[in-house]
C-alpha cells in the first residue's frame, strides 16, 4: 500500500498497523495525563460539582507546605528502600542456593511463581486475616513459639509501630519470587570459564560471589530493580485493602494519599496536583534507571 | 581425605533442599490456607485454637456466596471483560508488534519508549481524569468502559513480549513471501502468527492473568453492574467486619483459574515475569 504524499512516497501499511494501539494508549494515557495537568490548577469539589474556580498554581503552593504529603513522601521512600532491598537479599541468597542444586529446579521454579501469580486482593486478604489479633494465625504461632508477648494486642496492622512493617513485609513476601527467578535466569546464562579460572586461583566462595558473580550480575540485577522500585513506587492495592492508610496516615503512600484525596474527599484539584507531582517523579525515576540500564 | 570432601558436599546439598523447601513452602501457605479454610464449617473458621483436621467439610462457604453475595453477577462481568479485552489486547498489539519488529525508522525506538512508558505511570494518577470522562459519557460502571481501559492496561506488556518474540523469527523465512508479492500483513498472518502461536498464547494467558487480578481500576470505575471479582472479595470487609468464611470461598474462585493456567505455561511465564529481560 504506497501513497504519494507531495513528492515523497510513503509506505501506509504500518503506519495503519500501529494506528489502533495509538489511538487506544493516546485515549487512556495520552489524554488523561492531559486532562490532569489542567485539573491541578482548579478548585473543584465533585460534592459541589457546579463550583469550579481557577486557582492558577495555589494548588501545588498548598501541597507543597503540607505535612501528610511529606509524610506520604516519606512512607513512599521508606517503602521502596524497605520492600526492594529485602526483595534483592532475598533474591541474591535463594537464586544462588536454586543455581547450586541439580534436581527439582523446575517444581521449585513453578511453586515461586505462585505469590507473583496471586491477585494482590487475595494476597492483602490472607495476611491481613493471619496478621489480625485474637484469631490470626501469626499470633497463635507466635504464642506456640513462646514470643507471643511481642504479638501486639491490636495485631500487626492495628499499631503504629508494627503497620508499615507488616505491609512492607507483604510486599517482599509477593515480590521476593520475581527477584529470585530474574537472577536465577542470570545465573544460568552466566559462562563456565571465569569460575574455573577463578578457582584455580584460589578463591573462596565469598571471594568468588563478590568479585565475579555479582559484577558479572549486575545488568540483571539493574532489570529486576527497576521494575521493582517502579512498581513499590506505585504501590497500592495491598496497603487499602489491609490498612487503608491506617492506623492514622503511618501507612499512607503517595498513591493512597492522591487517591484519599481524589475518590474520599471528592477534591478533585487537590488529587490531580498531588497526582502531577508523582508522575513527575514516576518519570524522573524510571528514566534514572532506564539509563544506568542501557549502559551496561 | 576425599571422603570427608564428599559427604561435606553431600550435607550442603540437602540443606539446599531444605532451605529451597522451606521458601517453596511460605509461597504457597496462602493459597493452601485458603482452599482449605474455604471448606471448614463456618462456626470453626478462626475457632482459637485452630481446629486444623477434626471437622465436616462442608460447600456452606460457597452456597452463601453465590446465594447471598450473588457470585454469578461478577464472575460473569470478570469472565466477559477479561476475555474481551486481552483478545482485543492480542489483536491491536500484535500488528504493533510486528511493525516494531520489522521496521526501523527514526521513530521506532522512541515510540517503543513511549508506549513502555506507560507502565511506569502509576495507575491513581491517570485514573481521576478517566473517571470524571466515564461519568460525562455515562460509560461508568459498564463493562464497556472496563474493556477499554484493560485493553490500554495491558497494551504495553503485549507489545514488548510479542516484538521480543517476534525478533526470534529469522527474517529470511518472510523474504521469499515477500518476494513472492505477499505484503506485510500477508506475511503477518500466513508466517509470523502461525509461527509463534505458543508464544502468543502465553502473552495471552499472562494479560488475562494481569486483567483478571486488577483491582484500582475497577474499584474506581464501577459500583453495582460491572463490578469484577476482586471487588466482590475487597467488598466483604465492612464496617461490622469481614466475612471470612465467604472471603474465602471468593478467593478460591479468583485464584483456582491462575493455577491451572501456570501448570500449563509454567515456561512462557517465566519469560513473560521477567519480560526478556536477560537479552535486553
Amino acid at each position: 500500500m504506497i501513497t504519494r504524499i507531495g513528492k515523497r512516497r510513503v509506505d501506509l501499511l504500518p503506519v495503519l498497523m500501529i494506528f489502533p494501539a495509538v489511538v487506544i494508549l493516546g485515549f487512556i494515557w495520552g489524554f488523561p495525563i492531559v486532562k490532569l495537568f489542567q485539573l491541578s490548577t482548579i478548585e473543584w469539589y465533585l460534592s459541589r460539582p457546579l463550583i469550579k474556580i481557577y486557582l492558577g498554581l495555589k494548588n501545588f503552593e498548598t501541597l507543597f507546605r503540607d505535612p501528610y504529603f511529606y509524610h506520604a513522601l516519606q512512607v513512599t521512600g521508606i517503602y521502596m528502600g524497605g520492600a526492594v532491598g529485602c526483595e534483592l537479599g532475598i533474591g541474591l541468597l535463594v537464586a544462588s542456593r536454586l543455581n547450586a542444586v541439580d534436581k527439582g529446579r523446575l517444581l521449585f521454579v513453578t511453586l515461586f511463581l505462585i505469590p507473583m501469580i496471586m491477585s494482590p486482593v487475595v494476597v492483602a486478604l490472607f495476611w491481613r486475616a493471619w496478621a489480625a489479633p485474637e484469631f490470626g494465625l501469626i499470633g497463635y504461632f507466635m504464642k506456640l513459639a513462646r514470643i507471643g508477648s511481642f504479638f501486639p494486642a491490636e495485631g500487626f496492622t492495628g499499631t503504629y509501630k508494627t503497620a508499615l512493617p507488616m505491609i512492607i513485609f507483604v510486599d517482599v513476601w509477593e515480590w521476593s519470587p520475581f527477584m529470585i527467578l530474574i537472577i536465577y535466569s542470570g545465573l544460568q546464562s552466566l559462562p563456565k570459564e571465569p569460575f574455573e579460572a577463578i578457582a584455580l586461583d584460589g578463591a573462596n566462595r565469598w571471594q568468588t560471589f563478590r568479585y565475579l558473580t555479582l559484577p558479572m550480575l549486575r545488568p540483571v540485577i539493574l532489570v529486576g530493580l527497576l521494575f521493582r522500585v517502579i512498581d513499590a513506587y506505585k504501590a497500592f492495592d495491598v496497603i487499602w485493602i489491609i490498612t487503608r492508610g491506617g492506623p492514622g496516615r503511618v501507612t499512607e503512600n503517595l498513591s493512597v494519599f492522591t487517591y484519599k484525596t481524589g475518590f474520599r474527599e471528592w477534591n478533585v484539584g487537590y488529587s490531580a496536583a498531588s497526582g502531577v507531582i508523582m508522575l513527575i517523579g514516576a518519570l524522573v525515576i524510571s528514566i534514572a534507571l532506564v539509563r544506568r540500564v542501557a549502559k551496561t | 581425605m576425599d571422603y570427608t570432601r564428599v559427604s561435606r558436599r553431600g550435607y550442603g546439598r540437602v540443606l539446599n533442599y531444605l532451605f529451597l523447601s522451606a521458601v517453596a513452602l511460605i509461597c504457597i501457605i496462602p493459597i493452601v490456607w485458603l482452599v482449605y479454610t474455604s471448606f471448614k464449617p463456618r462456626m470453626l473458621t478462626f475457632a482459637s485454637p485452630p481446629v486444623w483436621l477434626k471437622f465436616k467439610p462442608t460447600l456452606e462457604n460457597y452456597r452463601r456466596v453465590i446465594q447471598e453475595k450473588n457470585l454469578v453477577q461478577p464472575l460473569l462481568n470478570s469472565i466477559i471483560i477479561v476475555t474481551s479485552s486481552t483478545a482485543i489486547a492480542i489483536a491491536i498489539g500484535s500488528f504493533a508488534a510486528y511493525i516494531f519488529s520489522r521496521y526501523k525508522r527514526r521513530w521506532t525506538r522512541p515510540a517503543l519508549f513511549a508506549i513502555l512508558t506507560t507502565n511506569m505511570i502509576p495507575m491513581t494518577v491517570i485514573l481521576l481524569p478517566i473517571f470524571l470522562f466515564a461519568r460525562k459519557v455515562q460509560l461508568y460502571d459498564t463493562r464497556l468502559m472496563l474493556i477499554i481501559v484493560y485493553i490500554a492496561y495491558n497494551l504495553a506488556f503485549v507489545i514488548w513480549m510479542l516484538r521480543s518474540f517476534f525478533l526470534d523469527i529469522p527474517a529470511e523465512v518472510e523474504e521469499s513471501a515477500l518476494i513472492d508479492g505477499c505484503n506485510r500483513l500477508g506475511v503477518l498472518f500466513r508466517i509470523v502468527l502461525p509461527l509463534s502461536a505458543p508464544a502468543i498464547a502465553a502473552t495471552a494467558i499472562l494479560a488475562f492473568i494481569f486483567s483478571w487480578n486488577e483491582f484500582i481500576i475497577a474499584l474506581v470505575l464501577t459500583s453495582k453492574n460491572a463490578f469484577t471479582l476482586p471487588i466482590l472479595a475487597t467488598g466483604l470487609i465492612s464496617a461490622k467486619g469481614v466475612m471470612w468464611g465467604e472471603m474465602t470461598a471468593t478467593t478460591a474462585f479468583i485464584t483456582i483459574p491462575e493455577v491451572i493456567f501456570i501448570l500449563f505455561a509454567q515456561k512462557y511465564i517465566v519469560r513473560g515475569l521477567t519480560m526478556g529481560a536477560i537479552k535486553g
